[in-house]
């Protein structure tokens, strides 16, 4: 007759399985032209070495978020996607013209090449999202990039916002952007990215249904 | 066969930090048939995020799935359910979770949710899913995968019972093939159960509760769910998912006694 023995360990699950962590990509489009010289540079390194922080100090996104940030002008892929912890912000220098259209484009491909690396990998992925955060106009053929924002938001493809500082012209950013540009006050980048992180933090988050709804961007844009 | 179940629900850290509820729901009962043998129904339910009301339909699948098939028992006693059958009891849980919203004037996507259902029999086995989580069985020892979780191109995607398509999407296995244990659990608990490379169960989740669950007596039921809720809530399983989590587990392997 076996006796009913207390139990040494309490009853649970045993060890988890090793799955890559769902990870959902951001790619930062960061306009370094002439105009950015001194202190809107100086804050938006800032503001990205920030926003670095905050992802690490966050348990899950800190395994699931990961950034990628090309510059421009000219074009340059700083970095490609890689985890907060394997993420060193470029510290950025103020350089020439604003070839918007070239960085996008470019951006977008980096995006696609990222999800096929998941989908060849079984890494579950949330909707990539795309930032433009530029103080000019394009010195270059925007049309094109245009187009690939717009179909790639039908699709589902990606989540494209741009941001506009300084002299941005808000009137172009309109017609690259599906969604509504927005606005930053004065140079608050390190509240847009405190903003940011909090959203990737909802994101890496998210479960089935929930199509994260951002939080208002209270703080750092211009109503 | 004599079934033992434990099940435990517990909430996920990112609902427990908005005050919202738990979302899941879960049951496991065990039917007699008029030949003697037992049928277990088990049931796991998810509520949408994004629906208004998604934990309330949770709720209420689970508790409507439950009576159809006890009805469809009680009046079948000796059938074999089938694959139209099966969509006939989904049928019916989408009828009742329409009512709902409209006597509560909500609109009919607001209780959405996922739905898992295993309905264990001595000849048979059923094996139905809408959504994510798994259903995992097997004959003793070895669980393998009798549904794969459900999702779209992204990680926040998947199908609901309130999708128009639903009952057409729906994983459906009807089979003579007889499992003796069986282990339902919702996407909070997919990543640490399930390996994603070779799309099998990993044993060693499940192994350590199955052994003693296979060795316990009825009446020590309720105090695993007590400590299965509790390790459910632990910081070991909220540091890598901050979702809701909910699992049933059942076994008809009594090796507690003796021969």
């Amino acid at each position: 007759m076996t006796e009913n023995t207390p139990q040494q360990v309490p009853f649970g699950p045993g060890d988890f399985a090793e799955n890559p962590e769902p990870r959902v990509a951001c790619l930062l489009l960061l306009d370094r032209s002439g105009s950015m010289q001194g202190s809107p540079i100086a804050e938006l390194n800032a503001g990205v070495d920030m926003f670095k922080s905050e992802l690490l100090s966050d348990e899950i996104a800190q395994k699931r978020a990961e950034v990628a940030v090309i510059s421009f002008g000219p074009v340059k892929t700083e970095s490609d996607f890689q985890l907060a912890s394997n993420f060193f912000p470029p510290q950025l220098e103020a350089g020439s013209d604003t070839p918007m259209g070239e960085a996008i484009k470019t951006g977008l491909q980096l995006v696609e090449g990222r999800k096929g690396l998941y989908k060849s990998r079984g890494i579950a992925y949330y909707r990539p999202w795309v930032f433009l955060i530029t103080d000019g106009a394009p010195t270059d053929d925007w049309g094109e990039a245009a187009r690939l924002v717009k179909e790639g938001e039908a699709s589902h493809s990606f989540a494209f916002f741009a941001i506009g500082v300084g002299g941005a012209n808000m009137e172009i950013l309109k017609q690259i952007s599906v969604r509504e540009p927005l606005k930053l006050q004065g140079t608050k980048f390190r509240e847009f990215f405190l903003w940011l992180s909090k959203s990737m933090k909802s994101v890496s988050r998210s479960t089935p249904g929930e199509g994260v709804k951002l939080e208002p961007p209270h703080g750092w844009a211009e109503v | 066969m004599n079934w033992k179940t434990a099940l435990a629900s517990a909430i996920g850290t990112s609902h427990a930090q908005l005050g919202v509820p738990c979302q899941d729901s879960c049951s496991a009962v065990v039917r007699s048939l008029p030949d003697g043998s037992s049928v277990l129904v088990a049931v796991v339910a998810d509520g949408a995020g994004s629906a208004a009301a998604g934990g309330y339909g949770a709720r209420i699948a689970n508790e409507t799935v439950q009576g159809v098939i006890e009805t469809w028992l009680i009046n079948h006693p000796t059938d074999v359910p089938d694959d139209l059958t099966t969509r006939r009891w989904l049928a019916q849980v989408r009828e009742v979770l329409a009512d709902q919203a409209l006597v509560r004037k909500l609109g009919p996507y607001d209780l959405a949710c996922t739905m898992l259902l295993a309905v264990m029999a001595r000849r048979y086995s059923v094996y139905v899913q809408i959504g994510d989580g798994a259903i995992a069985a097997g004959t003793g020892g070895v669980l393998t995968t009798a549904t794969w979780p459900q999702v779209g191109e992204y990680a926040n995607e998947t199908r609901f019972l309130t999708d128009d398509d639903a009952i057409e999407a729906a994983q459906i296995s009807c089979s003579l093939d007889v499992a003796r244990e069986v282990a339902l659990f919702t996407d909070g608990l997919q990543y640490l159960a399930l390996c994603y490379d070779i799309k099998a169960v990993h044993q060693p989740f499940f192994e350590p509760m199955l052994k003693v669950l296979r060795t316990s007596k009825p009446e020590d039921c309720s105090l695993l769910c007590e400590q299965l809720a509790h390790a459910l809530s632990s910081a070991r399983i909220n540091s890598v998912t901050d979702d809701d989590k909910t699992i049933v587990l059942a076994t008809s392997i009594d090796s507690g006694q003796d021969a």
